[in-house]
């Protein structure tokens, strides 16, 4: 049983043991010859503006969520839609599937009511 | 079978309904009209209690449902009910409390929110299922701990919570997902049945370890507990209120479910844990509980300590169900009535002195005599002295550890510890009758008095005519005994 896992553990050493002896390697065959331009921020090829500690818009985040939000409701939507006809068949009452689906469906749509009139959907307040 | 019966959901679907009508009318009504909310969530919460009592029915064996992830069976219905009783109370604790705090619909739908995820828990008959309820517990539970925005306490109690409760519950998945890969099922009697056949493997233990460590969290068992004093001290007292009691009874109930569902095979390995931790439990907090100047911190520890005595009847339910479950069941409903009277007795002298630490209860005897008995009552009966409920509760929990037989030295140590409980705890009674007087308490608002009153009632009466309410706790244990 524990010995199925055996390559896994193989794989996780020699991983991790590559990993150390090239930057080990690296580190004892370099010259150390820092200097300003060398230990500037590499950023796309452009010179960096600013420090990398800025502050950033909050709102984008309740943005995000509601988007999550029906980002996987789409992904639970999909396989419904696929087996749709066959769940109509197997339960011999055509409507259950679509009523569950239209429940799912408000409970969320509460949610982005609930947003909405909170004014969280608002990108300035 | 997807359902069989949609009637056996309606406290589920009730309590959706509620949760989501409760948030949906706070969004329109206007500001003045917004204490309907509670009243409305009350008379919901005892329409849901009504709804799962229904369905009790001694005869029926386990019904599931959704293709075996879900279970209705008299355990499961017996906690539905509790927890619609831990809301109702909670809600009652709250009203007064939240009167003055910003955001205040929000709280009532997140409330019932947490209730709906502890009674999925109750029923919950699969890992996935199990995981989903637990984290609809938890996320819940962390977003109420940090309600006081404005008080950096608070924010420090969510956060704390929420580290602790995340890297829990990454242990936990981690530990299901190990005994998936054992089982190759996410059903607990499949797991059960497979596990069982096959020999003890390194592999199931370490599961059954992570699995634990996940729900120790959950119900504060030592070494889990740190998180415990910290945020039960930072939250909105109601909500301290409510996590020592709501999400505690749900974790127990995972954790009875799981142990004898999944691990028949380990018995005798996780009952050497449990009974080693549950020993630490209560020796940590009793122990801790001596130096707490503030009350809710002292309660804090004093659940820790509770929790290890619940564990006694986990341990004592591997092998005697018969004895164990209902008496843990029996002792959650005692914790629940004594400890909430607790806390309203805290709101009302932290409201008119505005204190929270012991010190708040210095000659409570003189200016209101009746709140002051009442709290020696429910101070007693956390002790565990008679004619109290919490009496009657721990003698079921340590004969339940003696019938069991191997296990007659947890009862011992529960006994010491309730020794050294009586210290604390009289502490506070002396201050209450022979502190220095201080004025009496001006206002008692309505729902605070409800909730001193049942727990007064109920604590006496669980103390005195225990039968009833022991009865029906076997009936709820039935389902697990003779395995």
């Amino acid at each position: 049983m524990a010995l199925e896992y055996g390559p896994v553990a193989v794989l996780l050493t020699f991983g991790v043991a590559l990993g150390v002896a090239a930057m080990v390697t690296a580190w004892l065959l370099r010259p150390s010859d820092p200097y300003a331009a060398k230990q500037a921020v590499y950023e796309c090829g452009m010179e960096p503006i600013g420090p990398a500690w800025s502050q950033f818009y909050a709102r984008y985040y309740l943005i995000a969520l509601v988007f999550v939000v029906f980002d996987v409701e789409a992904i639970f939507l999909f396989p419904w839609a696929a087996v749709f006809k066959q769940l109509s068949a197997a339960t011999a009452m055509g409507a259950v599937p679509l009523v569950e689906v239209a429940v799912f469906i408000v409970i969320l749509l509460i949610g982005l009511a609930y947003a909405w009139r909170k004014g969280d959907l608002e990108w300035t307040r | 079978m997807p359902v069989t019966n949609l009637q056996l959901f309606l406290p589920e679907l009730l309590l959706t309904g509620l949760a989501l009508a409760v948030l949906l009318l706070d969004l329109w009504l206007p500001r003045a009209r917004r204490s309907v909310l509670p009243v409305l969530s009350v008379i919901g919460l005892l329409l849901v209690g009504l709804a799962a009592a229904s369905l009790w029915d001694p005869q029926r064996g386990p019904v599931y449902d959704f293709w075996n992830s879900y279970v209705t069976d008299n355990f499961a219905i017996f906690l539905k009910v509790f927890f619609a009783a831990v809301g109702g109370l909670v809600v009652l604790l709250s009203t007064d409390f939240l009167r003055d705090v910003r955001a205040y619909g929000e709280y009532w739908s997140l409330l019932l929110f947490v209730l709906l995820g502890m009674v999925l828990l109750a029923g919950a008959n699969d890992l996935i299922t199990i995981y989903l309820a637990f984290e609809l517990v938890s996320l819940v539970s962390y977003v109420l701990a940090g309600y006081r925005r404005e008080d950096p306490k608070s924010n420090e109690a969510a956060l704390k919570y929420f580290l602790y409760g995340a890297s829990a519950s990454g242990v936990m998945i981690y530990g299901m997902s190990l005994l998936y890969g054992l089982g190759g099922s996410t059903n607990l009697q499949v797991l059960g049945e497979r596990l069982a056949s096959g020999e003890v493997t390194p592999l199931g233990a370490l599961a059954l370890m992570l699995v634990l460590t996940g729900l120790g969290y959950k119900v504060a068992m030592a070494p889990f507990q740190a998180w415990c004093p910290d945020v039960y001290e930072g939250a909105p007292t109601p909500v301290t209120a409510f996590l020592s009691v709501g999400p505690k009874a749900a974790g127990f109930a995972v954790l009875i479910r799981f142990a004898l569902s999944v691990f028949p095979s380990l018995l005798p390995q996780w009952q050497v844990v449990v009974a080693i931790l549950a020993t630490l439990t209560m020796f940590v907090g009793n122990l801790l509980a001596i130096r707490q100047q503030n009350l809710k911190r002292l309660l804090a520890y004093s659940s820790i300590a509770h929790a290890g005595y619940l564990l006694i009847g986990v341990v004592a339910a591997g092998s005697q169900a018969g004895w164990g479950l209902p008496a843990v069941l029996f002792y959650l409903v005692a914790y629940l009535l004594m400890n909430l009277g607790a806390f309203a007795l805290l709101l009302l002298v932290a409201r008119t002195r505005g204190t929270e630490e012991i010190s708040g209860f210095s000659g409570l005897a003189q200016g209101a005599p009746f709140a002051a008995a009442t709290m020696l009552i429910l101070l007693l009966s956390l002790t565990g002295i008679p004619p109290t409920g919490g009496f009657v509760g721990k003698f079921y929990l340590f004969a339940a550890a003696i019938e069991s037989g191997t296990w007659w030295w947890l009862a011992l140590v529960g006994i010491i510890n309730s020794a050294i409980s009586l210290y604390y705890y009289m502490n506070i009674a002396r201050l209450m009758y022979f502190g220095q007087p201080a004025p009496e308490l001006v206002k008692r608002p309505a729902g605070l008095s409800v909730v001193v009153w049942v727990a007064l009632i109920g604590t006496l009466g669980l103390g005195l005519v225990p039968e009833p309410l022991m009865a029906l706790a076997r009936q709820a244990g039935m389902l697990f005994v003779g395995r």
